[in-house]
């Protein structure tokens, strides 16, 4: 079995790291504590192609695969969980208009989007549900030739900045879940301040209110009522996204609890000669290797079987829940290591830990993941997860 | 427009610690990256590739590992590279090493049909500090030069030059061709693309040792060096000075004195 990266893949994490090294790390008390990411760390990322990594070259992507761009977001979400978010809330909408554009709404949301022209948002989560379609409250209500999207949208990034974002809502003619594409800051668009949270202080969300926000036939996304497809479709790819940035959290609360173990000196010889220490390096360190391969996997699978959405969203779903849980459990125990010291912002394996919280809550909850992949497994007769593999 | 770069693989540290048996540089263990100054002459062509769409050609002399560095200059921009290496260019001195870069460049010249506009380089390598290659490849070609550059324009046919002086800076107009040795500037270097690393694998470096070149055996190499290395050391660390302190100074002035007849200088 071969572990290494092609050629692609690696000039891909080479370009992620250098963006996470020289570019983010040095400035991550600044990301931390601004009301937004920085502009030219955003423009660096997109100037170096990280927003094209999966997406195909005629559109100006890199067309790396999803297995380069799992690497990617672990490379940044080592150095800091909030750059890498940024990423992955960027490639939602881009995800959705890859796989659901036109050829027209391609050439003006897709091809922009990876130049970095704009930092897009994918409208789903309400106050009253963040999975079921049938939940939805956001109404669009047909007057002619046009629709009028009301409603209240929760925990959208980006949502402060211009662009398009992605938003679902129920037809009222007939109650079915169709996704329209907005320009942010049109009329009737508003947004709450961002909420204070205790994870990703530098990725930011709001609520979103739409108030009779107009949008023609041309800004339908796919096709009427085909808003569960399109959630179904873009979410996992954002699963394994996420997944990504959490596995890189691990690596990076690793690297951390590793040195701080040689260093500290504790009875005139480092702790790293403790057996107890010994012992929670080693758990931690096969915790990372456990996320790696599952989060390989399931991007190979997402690369091999691209076309079978339902395939790649059973094989994302199940590492998203796994990794989540583990994320919080290994960057605890990186903490652990450090003793009191740990939970001192100046050791920065506390952000890891806080960040990682928010894993098992984002872009469905590790719970629903696993009933999206057990079902899939056990309702399914052709087996979407074979353990012979 | 053509411009041409001159790099060097240096080791990625300012502290270079000498072998004390050979008198030779320890390179072992020590990660090699493009010299810091030639990284800020790669940026000056580029700027140019920019506003003139100058094409860029990169050469380097050492071991066949430098196609790395000559990788990296087209990962940021460059158009094109070539490695200049051969056993007997091995051992040069500044002389030999300026002599042979300056035949590489006529070579290319001549085998292109196309003058380089501007020969550009860093200011020194931060390995062996000499400044030195530079000029003496403005020497040999019978160019004008500029050197501690920061800053390079074209207008009418003239280089404009910003020169870092102790003092401040003054701007020069050089005739065209002419070398500029750059230093480092207060901007932003750009970094490789994706797409860049991309196209930097797939190029083709072409090495060209002298069998291609034919330079005189006699100019190349350490034949051709002038400069002997007699001895090269590392200075040892004084000492931490004594500190007299205390509210008499005629006391402290005798007991200097004391000192210094103990230690025998006066």
């Amino acid at each position: 079995m071969d572990f290494k990266l092609n050629e692609v893949q690696l000039a891909v994490r080479d370009a992620a790291r250098t963006f996470a090294e020289k570019y983010v790390r040095p400035r991550i008390d600044e990301i931390e504590k601004a009301e937004e990411f920085p502009q030219d760390l955003f423009d660096v990322m997109a100037e170096m192609g990280l927003l094209g990594v999966p997406y195909p070259e005629e559109h100006g992507g890199i067309g790396a695969g999803y297995v380069a761009t799992a690497v990617a977001l672990e490379e940044i979400g080592k150095v800091s969980a909030s750059a890498a978010t940024l990423l992955t809330v960027c490639y939602l909408p881009l995800d959705a208009f890859h796989l659901f554009a036109n050829e027209t709404q391609t050439e003006k949301y897709l091809v922009p989007g990876i130049a970095g022209e704009y930092r897009g948002s994918f409208a789903f989560t309400e106050p009253g549900t963040g999975s079921d379609p049938k939940q939805l409250t956001t109404i669009a209500k047909k007057v002619g030739d046009k629709y009028y999207i009301s409603g209240t949208k929760r925990f959208i990034s980006n949502a402060a900045y211009p662009g398009p974002m992605v938003v679902f809502a129920k037809e009222t003619e007939n109650e079915q879940c169709t996704a329209f594409i907005i320009d942010k800051f049109c009329k009737g668009y508003s947004l709450s301040n961002a909420w204070d949270k205790v994870s990703l202080h530098g990725s930011h969300v709001y609520d979103v209110f739409l108030d009779e926000v107009e949008v023609g036939e041309e800004d339908v996304l796919g096709a009427h009522g085909q808003g569960f497809d399109i959630l179904i479709g873009t979410t996992a790819y954002g699963k394994l996204a996420f997944s990504a940035v959490f596995t890189g959290t691990m690596g990076g609360s690793y690297d951390m609890a590793v040195k701080y173990a040689k260093e500290k000196m504790h009875r005139d010889k480092p702790i790293a000669k403790f057996p107890t220490v010994q012992s929670r390096i080693a758990q931690i360190a096969a915790n990372v290797m456990a996320a790696k391969l599952c989060l390989y996997k399931a991007a190979a699978d997402a690369d091999e079987y691209a076309g079978d959405i339902r395939k790649i969203q059973c094989s994302t779903a199940l590492i998203k829940g796994y990794i989540s849980d583990l994320a919080v459990e290994t960057n605890v125990l990186a903490l652990n290591v450090h003793g009191a010291y740990g939970v001192t912002a100046e050791y920065q394996v506390e952000r890891m830990v806080r960040d990682s919280l928010v894993a098992p809550n984002i872009e469905g909850s590790a719970d629903i993941q696993r009933l999206i992949a057990g079902g899939y497994i056990l309702r399914s007769k052709e087996g979407y997860f074979d353990a012979n593999f | 427009m053509n411009v041409l770069v001159c790099v060097k693989q240096v080791p990625d540290t300012t502290e270079i610690k000498i072998d004390p048996v050979t008198n030779t540089l320890i390179r072992e263990g020590v990660p090699s990256i493009l010299n810091t100054f030639d990284t800020y002459a790669l940026e000056a062509a580029l700027r140019l590739k920019d506003s003139e769409k100058a094409k860029v050609t990169v050469i380097s002399m050492g071991l066949p590992k430098a196609k790395d560095v000559l990788k990296e200059a087209i990962s940021v921009g460059a158009d094109e590279a070539y490695l200049v290496s051969d056993r007997s260019f091995g051992g040069a001195d500044t002389l030999a090493t300026s002599y042979t870069l300056t035949r590489t460049i006529q070579f290319l010249e001549e085998r292109s049909g196309e003058k380089f506009d501007i020969i550009f380089c860093g200011k020194q390598a931060i390995d062996g500090d000499t400044a030195q290659v530079g000029p003496e490849i403005a020497e040999h070609m019978g160019y004008a030069q500029v050197t501690y550059a920061t800053e390079v324009e074209v207008k009418n046919g003239k280089a404009i030059v910003r020169k870092d002086t102790d003092d401040g800076y003054c701007v020069l107009a050089a005739r065209l061709p002419c070398v500029i040795s750059v230093t480092k500037a207060p901007y932003e270097l750009r970094f490789a693309t994706i797409k860049g690393k991309l196209r930097a694998n797939r190029a083709e470096i072409e090495t060209l040792s002298n069998d291609v070149l034919k330079i005189d055996p006699e100019k190349i190499g350490l034949k051709g060096s002038p400069t002997k290395v007699k001895r090269s050391f590392t200075p040892e660390l004084k000492k931490a000075g004594v500190v007299l302190s205390g509210d008499d100074p005629g006391a402290m002035g005798a007991k200097l004195m004391g000192m210094l007849r103990d230690a025998k200088i006066l």
